[in-house]
């Protein structure tokens, strides 16, 4: 009758655990959209939601999946004991902190390789790719990014200016960017912009704009010192 | 080493009797001489309007990288999943080779083969040196084909490590094809979004940025090489787990 009884526990507790298994997983799969939404917040996609709440959520589903995996670990000790101590277990265990502490070496090494932005080399004949020292600390007192619009007909190829602009664009750590237009195609754009020849650049950053009279180290460097201090 | 060589040189060879490695070899070479023919007849045309410009290899080599994102899916869709589709994976796991040497010597062989295409390829910029006078700038054509090399072996190993996970070689094939959409377009999305440090870490994670910005313009940075070995090591890495997980799994 006592054994009856112990195995009628047992069933139920079965029952119950995998009740516990469920919950942790609906948990789980709250925090995955709970951690999407919070990244749309971040990007402002959202306006609506306030990052803190989205938090404040993040944490209480969070807390969930623990309550749900400790309250299976309750009524389930003997099969949480073999899943700890399984073969797969120790052999899953070892590879986690293998690829724990490789992803770790990458992180590292990627770091401090972003945080040496120096050029090895610049392996072109005419040193094109490096800017004069004076346009690359101008670039690097960038407080916002910087958006250059190449007004260039088909009568002025964009070449020379398409490499000097992506070259600055290089060396601008994304605080730089830059597009070309056709005033021919585009005249109210060109006049909107204040644009009265060919080949001229409008450099913008906010709401301050500047035209630059060419695509040149020096006007281009002229344009980004007038953005910076603005009468 | 040598059992890398041994399995690398296999599989080199293999690759000349499989028709899709052909097709990848002929569509590369077919698309990057028409850009390059279309490059010639746009700088012949506007020669006179070009103040000074000479042609350089960079729009080629950028074609280049683009058509590896979607090329290199169909030569590393075999490379393991197929041993395990057809049981032989066991056969070679019971020799006395490594995981790692496997994983390597696949990643090896699929890398010779492509350096081939790449080899075949130089015959552009040897015909602009030809066509310029006095000659191209040779140390951009070297910086541009590191590049390509670069990208190319980081695909390859990407591309092996997501092989060794999968037995069906049409799934390896498309989760290969998406992660590299996701790392070649799709991550640089948000850094166009974000603002600041957020921003910047995903600009640092975009492929094109550390092809297109730095070695297609002959500028070698260390975050650049840094990058790119770090994805061959985990594309690596992930395929040797992948193998040795299946010993104990």
């Amino acid at each position: 009758m006592k054994e009856m009884n112990e195995k009628k526990n047992q069933s139920a507790a079965r029952n119950y655990s995998i009740v516990a298994l469920i919950f942790a997983l609906l948990a789980c799969i709250a925090t995955f959209f709970l951690g999407i939404t919070r990244g749309l917040v971040s990007m402002q996609v959202f306006s609506g939601l306030q990052a803190a709440d989205v938090n404040r959520w993040l944490l209480v589903s969070g807390g969930l999946i623990v309550l749900g995996l400790a309250a299976y670990a309750i009524m389930e000790p003997d099969r949480v004991r073999r899943f700890f101590t399984g073969r797969q277990a120790r052999y899953g265990s070892n590879a986690l902190v293998m690829s724990i502490a490789f992803l770790g070496i990458l992180i590292v090494g990627n770091v401090l390789a972003y945080q040496n932005p120096v050029p090895v080399a610049d392996l072109t004949e005419d040193k094109t790719n490096t800017l004069s020292p004076e346009l690359s600390s101008a670039l690097k007192t960038l407080p916002t990014k910087v958006t250059a619009t190449g007004f260039f007909s088909q009568n002025s190829p964009t070449d020379a200016a398409d490499k000097l602009l992506n070259n600055i664009k290089a060396n601008s750590n994304g605080k730089f960017d830059y597009n070309f237009v056709n005033p021919d195609r585009d005249p109210q754009g060109a006049k909107e912009a204040g644009i009265t020849g060919d080949g001229k650049i409008l450099l913008q950053m906010g709401d301050h704009k500047e035209i630059v009279a060419g695509a040149s180290e020096s006007e281009i460097l002229k344009g980004l010192l007038k953005l910076l201090n603005p009468r | 080493m040598r059992n890398i060589w041994i399995i690398a040189k296999r599989e080199f060879d293999h690759y000349f009797i499989s028709p899709i490695a052909y097709v990848v070899a002929f569509l590369i070479l077919l698309t990057t001489g028409i850009i390059f023919a279309i490059n010639i007849y746009y700088f012949i045309q506007n020669a006179l309007q070009s103040f000074g410009q000479v042609p350089d290899i960079s729009p080629i080599t950028g074609a280049f990288g683009f058509l590896l994102v979607l090329s290199i899916p169909a030569i590393t869709m075999r490379l393991l999943a197929d041993e395990a589709r057809m049981g032989t994976l066991e056969l070679l796991l019971t020799a006395p080779v490594r995981d790692f040497e496997l994983v390597a010597g696949k990643w090896l062989g699929s890398l010779l083969f492509i350096l081939t295409i790449v080899a075949v390829s130089l015959v552009y910029p040897i015909i602009l040196n030809g066509l310029v006078s006095p000659g191209i700038d040779q140390q951009l054509v070297m910086s541009s084909y590191l590049g390509v090399i670069l990208v190319a072996a980081a695909f390859l190993a990407l591309g092996v490590g997501i092989s060794a996970v999968f037995t069906n070689q049409v799934a390896a094939f498309f989760v290969t094809l998406m992660t590299f959409v996701f790392l070649w377009w799709l991550i640089g999305f948000p850094a166009q979004v974000l603002q600041g440090s957020a921003s910047e870490v995903f600009r640092y994670l975009d492929m094109k940025t550390h092809f297109y910005d730095s070695l297609n313009l002959g500028s070698i940075k260390l975050a650049d090489l840094v990058y790119f070995v770090s994805l061959i090591a985990l594309g690596l890495f992930v395929g040797t787990t992948a193998i040795e997980t299946r010993r104990w799994r």
